[in-house]
């Protein structure tokens, strides 16, 4: 579990990270979410024992991580522009990652090459930006550390391959307990990939909860109610985040369960109801709304 | 680490990655050993086949000294060694300066220390490997040749560790300067100032000095910087090279080894410190540590700006007020330049103001501590119960030399073996000439003190003394007279083992020049020193040498001894020899006298000409030339050259605390002698120069050579 506490990172007397609290768990996908410059690359090598904190601790299965070997055999960290040798190649890389990380799986990392179309024996400097992102995640995966942390790693990347390696996450994570941090601007990259989402902004949290939490406490209902009166005994007691109307066709976003919902719906006389599976973007929009925040201008875009 | 990520594999890895740092410096290292020693053996060979060594010996021996030279203390490596340490360290180092790199190393389980470890060992491998690699070529090469030997080996090894030592101080030095930037040309500047900083601030120190006092002097005491590996080397090195055996320069050496183990070591240590608490995200700035800033800006800019100003007032002819405002200029863009550097950001400038006027007022109060000398250093003079001794030099620099008649200066030797406890009179003539104009002085000459306090400090001064004050000339005399100042001022006086190895002695009274036989050398000696019992400043002052004894000794060391008409010893000696002739010379042995009247009396007229000639019109100039105005003569007749002979003294017996006012520098009188007399002028000679004692020019020769007619 890496837990991070009151973390606090200044560059030139700017906050940069302001006290920063937020726990990941083992065997979870944690989506660190924010604009450019919210401090996200800024936890993440803070997380990877690259930087010190101003103050505040970062602890990865309760050892702090700067400047400690044994915390950051635990880790491996993909920058937002991954680092390779001069001249290097895939083979370069993997002589340096695996004899540095212990379990670095190098049968593995050939057949990865592979799967991906990647020239082992091509010099790095000419691959496209994604093939670099890609080469930097199978070497990452091969490193088999527990945790490894992705900043921006799966911007730009085509969805076949995001798809490929979101494959080989679920594979580690049922093989070997790997937990993914992956830090993106775009909420849209993060939907198919988190289990639980941070949300930062301007160096703080704005949030942090668990995906599954946030869709089973939000339902988005589409009804037509038989009268009017049903309407209001249909809602009453109900925390309705976001209510929209179209002709006789009511939708509602509550927070409850399901089967709440289904309780509440069947005391009630409805020509018609539905719950409607919310989308990431949904979630948060309604989530970051209650506290006052416009996600679209903050994420979305 | 994990077990495969061993010492070893991550050193291998580490060195893959500088396979550039290895060809650079294997480059650099073949060619200061091989390049060099190829040149110097090719020299020795060609300058043998043009004959310039007589015997296979001789040839041999330049050959060992050719290897020994390029192989061993050369001071072109103090620039190859520069390159190299920076080079090498700046490199191993450098992934500090980019984010990108930060990431993945800071990132990846490999212990900090381990890493510093690698990469410092692995720039140690890549100098020693390519050291001794060219070495080895270089001593194959010369062994091929014939051209090294036993000693030459020893030379090689001593100046190897000698050159690696200092390496190390540069290496560390460059480390340190990676460490405290963020970036390759902050860290070059870095380094570079840390290399040269002291013996730049001592060489500006002592400009100062030499502009604003009067008394500055560094014929005895000149500052010299006590840390800097750099000026230890430049300033070493060629008199290390020089040293006859290797047994000597070990010895020379040893003290720098001591010194520089001990720099590197804190150079290290500093480094490391800083290594380990440097924040990653330094990566790119200029400074590692920003509350360094003001502390590096201060630093460099109150020298810069000094120096700049002391440019100033060097080209400026001495105009202080030229220099102090381009010192406090220098002051204010310097500092506005080191904030843009700080941020790169020229909107920067104007930040940090208050460390910005501390760098300005440093320089304006150094500035003002010189001019004014608030620190008193033109009215010093020691106090006498504050004086161990003291060694001076007044206006004559007669040659020293050592055992093997290896060159030794002046300044050296009487530093060493002049130790005059008679005070009073070196401490009297000090104070009274901080009393006197120079300006108004007749006969103006420098004399060098060296004070040797009771404290075990040393202070040198400068002064100018007027000859032809009658006090000056008795304090003088109490000053010259001791045996101290004559035994320290002439070799002669206690140098006796040199006249078993006299190689020529002549005598000469100016045209006669008579060989002694060198065998006599002891006795010539004997009866020199005896006479000088009786020689002081009134002697030298008001007596005219009447001869020149001229002694040579081995690798071209020689002694000119003026010899008096009191020294009644040595001219016994030389009568006895039949080598005695009169400063005065008989006519008949005269074939011509030819009188050059310079007429110096024009020279205001000709001057003012001058000025309008460079400002107006050349028409307008009187005279143009020099030469315009210097009138010859030639004179033939017996009777002519009886009136002239008496009046004339020879030029190269002019001693030099002689009155030149006594001769009269407006004339040269040239004398020709007779080819067929039997007088024992030098006959290599065509003429010999004489001069007019002042007043005694004959009315016929004034005559003969006046100007206009």
């Amino acid at each position: 579990m890496i837990e991070i506490h009151n973390l606090t990172k200044i560059f030139d007397k700017m906050k940069a990270v302001d006290e920063v609290s937020v726990t990941i768990r083992e065997n979870t996908v944690f989506g660190l979410i924010g604009t450019n410059g919210a401090g996200k690359s800024t936890v993440l090598r803070m997380i990877s024992g690259v930087l010190k904190p101003d103050s505040g601790t970062v602890t990865l299965d309760n050892m702090p991580v700067y400047d400690n070997v044994e915390a950051k055999k635990k880790l491996f960290f993909i920058a937002d522009e991954p680092y390779f040798f001069a001249n290097s190649n895939a083979r370069t890389m993997e002589r340096y990652y695996s004899g540095i990380y212990e379990n670095f799986n190098k049968e593995e990392f050939y057949k990865y090459l592979e799967s991906f179309n990647l020239d082992q024996n091509r010099r790095i400097g000419t691959f496209s930006k994604g093939m670099k992102k890609q080469l930097a995640l199978l070497l990452g995966i091969c490193a088999h550390t527990r945790y490894i942390l992705c900043d921006e790693t799966f911007d730009g990347l085509d969805p076949v391959m995001r798809q490929g390696i979101k494959s080989i996450f679920a594979k580690e994570m049922d093989e070997h307990g790997l937990t993914p941090v992956i830090a993106s601007h775009n909420l849209r990259e993060l939907e198919d990939i988190c289990d639980h989402v941070g949300l930062l902004h301007k160096g703080g949290v704005l949030l942090s909860k668990d995906l599954e939490d946030m869709k089973c406490n939000l339902q988005k209902v589409q009804c037509v109610f038989a009268t009017v009166e049903e309407e209001l005994k249909a809602l009453s007691g109900m925390e309705v985040l976001k209510k929209e109307q179209r002709g006789s066709l009511r939708t509602f976003t509550v927070r409850c369960t399901r089967e709440e919902v289904a309780a509440r719906f069947a005391t009630v006389d409805t020509v018609f109801y539905e719950v409607l599976p919310l989308s990431l973007e949904e979630i948060f929009i309604s989530e970051t709304e209650v506290v006052g925040y416009d996600i679209k201008k903050l994420i979305l875009g | 680490m994990t077990s495969r990520n061993s010492f070893w594999v991550s050193s291998v890895e580490n060195h893959r990655r500088r396979i550039w740092v290895w060809i650079m410096a294997a480059l650099v290292q073949v060619t200061s050993y091989v390049g060099i020693l190829t040149v110097y053996l090719s020299r020795i060979r060609m300058w043998n086949e043009e004959g310039d060594y007589i015997t296979a010996e001789e040839f041999r021996q330049a050959m060992y000294r050719a290897t020994q030279d390029a192989l061993g203390f050369h001071e072109d490596r103090l620039i190859t060694l520069m390159f190299l340490g920076f080079m090498i360290g700046m490199q191993g180092f450098s992934y500090l300066y980019d984010r990108k790199k930060v990431d993945l190393y800071h990132s990846v389980p490999v212990d900090k220390n381990k890493r510093f470890l690698v990469i410092y060992g692995n720039g140690i491998v890549i100098y020693l490997a390519t050291t001794l690699t060219s070495l080895l070529i270089g001593v194959i090469t010369a062994a091929v040749q014939s051209a090294v030997n036993g000693e030459g080996m020893a030379v090689i090894g001593v100046s190897f560790l000698w050159n690696f030592l200092f390496f190390l101080v540069m290496y560390h030095t460059a480390i340190l300067a990676v460490m405290l930037t963020g970036n390759r040309f902050i860290t070059l500047a870095a380094a570079g100032t840390f290399a040269l900083y002291e013996m730049v601030s001592y060489i500006l120190f002592e400009n100062m000095q030499e502009a604003f006092f009067d008394t500055k002097d560094s014929f005895y005491v000149s500052l010299k910087p006590k840390l800097s590996a750099v000026a230890d080397y430049l300033y070493h090195i060629y008199e290390i090279r020089d040293l006859e055996s290797v047994r000597e320069m070990a010895a020379s050496v040893l003290p720098f080894y001591g010194k520089w183990s001990v720099l590197m070591a804190a150079l290290l240590a500093a480094a490391w410190l800083c290594y380990r608490r440097r924040p990653s995200e330094a990566a790119g700035k200029a400074i590692a540590f920003p509350f360094l800033e003001p502390v590096v800006k201060v630093a460099v800019v109150i020298p810069a700006a000094i120096g700049l100003g002391m440019w100033v007032y060097g080209a400026g002819y001495g105009d202080t007020t030229l220099a102090f405002a381009t010192m406090i200029a220098g002051g204010v863009l310097g500092s506005a330049v080191m904030e843009v550097i700080y941020d790169f950001d020229l909107k920067s400038m104007l930040h940090h103001l208050i460390s910005s006027g501390i760098a300005v007022a440093g320089i304006g109060m150094i500035f003002f501590i010189f001019k004014e000398d608030i620190f008193g250093y033109d009215k010093y003079v020691p106090a006498k119960d504050k004086v161990e001794s003291a060694a001076l030099v007044l206006n004559e620099y007669p040659d020293f030399w050592d055992e093997n008649f290896g060159y030794v200066d002046i300044s050296e030797s009487t530093a060493a073996n002049m130790h005059i406890t008679d005070l009073e009179p070196i401490l009297r003539l000090a104070s009274k000439a901080q009393q006197e104009d120079q300006e108004k002085m007749e006969d103006a000459r420098a004399i060098h003190v060296l004070y040797r306090l009771r404290s075990g400090r040393k202070v040198g001064r400068m002064f100018f003394v007027d000859f032809d004050n009658p006090v000056n000339e008795e304090l003088l005399d109490q000053i010259i007279g001791t045996v101290e100042y004559k035994e320290g001022t002439y070799q002669i006086m206690t140098d006796q083992e040199s006249f078993d190895r006299v190689q020529a002695m002549t005598y000469s009274n100016g045209a006669a020049e008579i060989a002694l036989p060198v065998e006599d050398g002891q006795k010539i000696r004997e009866a020199y020193v005896k006479d000088m019992a009786r020689f002081d400043f009134t002697l030298a002052r008001n007596s005219r040498p009447c001869g020149e004894l001229r002694i040579r000794f081995p690798n071209w060391r020689s002694y000119n001894l003026y010899v008096y008409e009191s020294f009644e010893n040595t001219v016994a000696y030389l009568k006895e020899a039949k080598a005695y002739y009169p400063v005065t010379l008989d006519p008949a042995d005269i074939d011509s006298i030819t009188v050059t009247n310079y007429h110096n009396e024009l020279e205001g007229l000709y001057e003012n000409k001058t000025d309008v000639y460079v400002t107006r019109d050349a028409a307008a100039a009187e005279y143009t030339y020099d030469e315009d105005r210097i009138v010859s003569e030639t004179f033939y007749e017996r009777e002519e050259f009886e009136k002239i002979l008496p009046v004339i003294y020879p030029n190269n017996l002019a001693a030099t605390w002689h009155d030149y006012k006594e001769t009269d520098s407006n004339y040269d009188v040239y004398i020709t002698f007779k080819k067929d007399t039997t007088y024992p002028y030098n006959r290599s000679n065509y003429g010999f120069s004489y001069q007019f004692y002042t007043g005694a020019v004959p009315e016929f020769v004034d005559a003969a050579t006046a100007y206009g007619d």
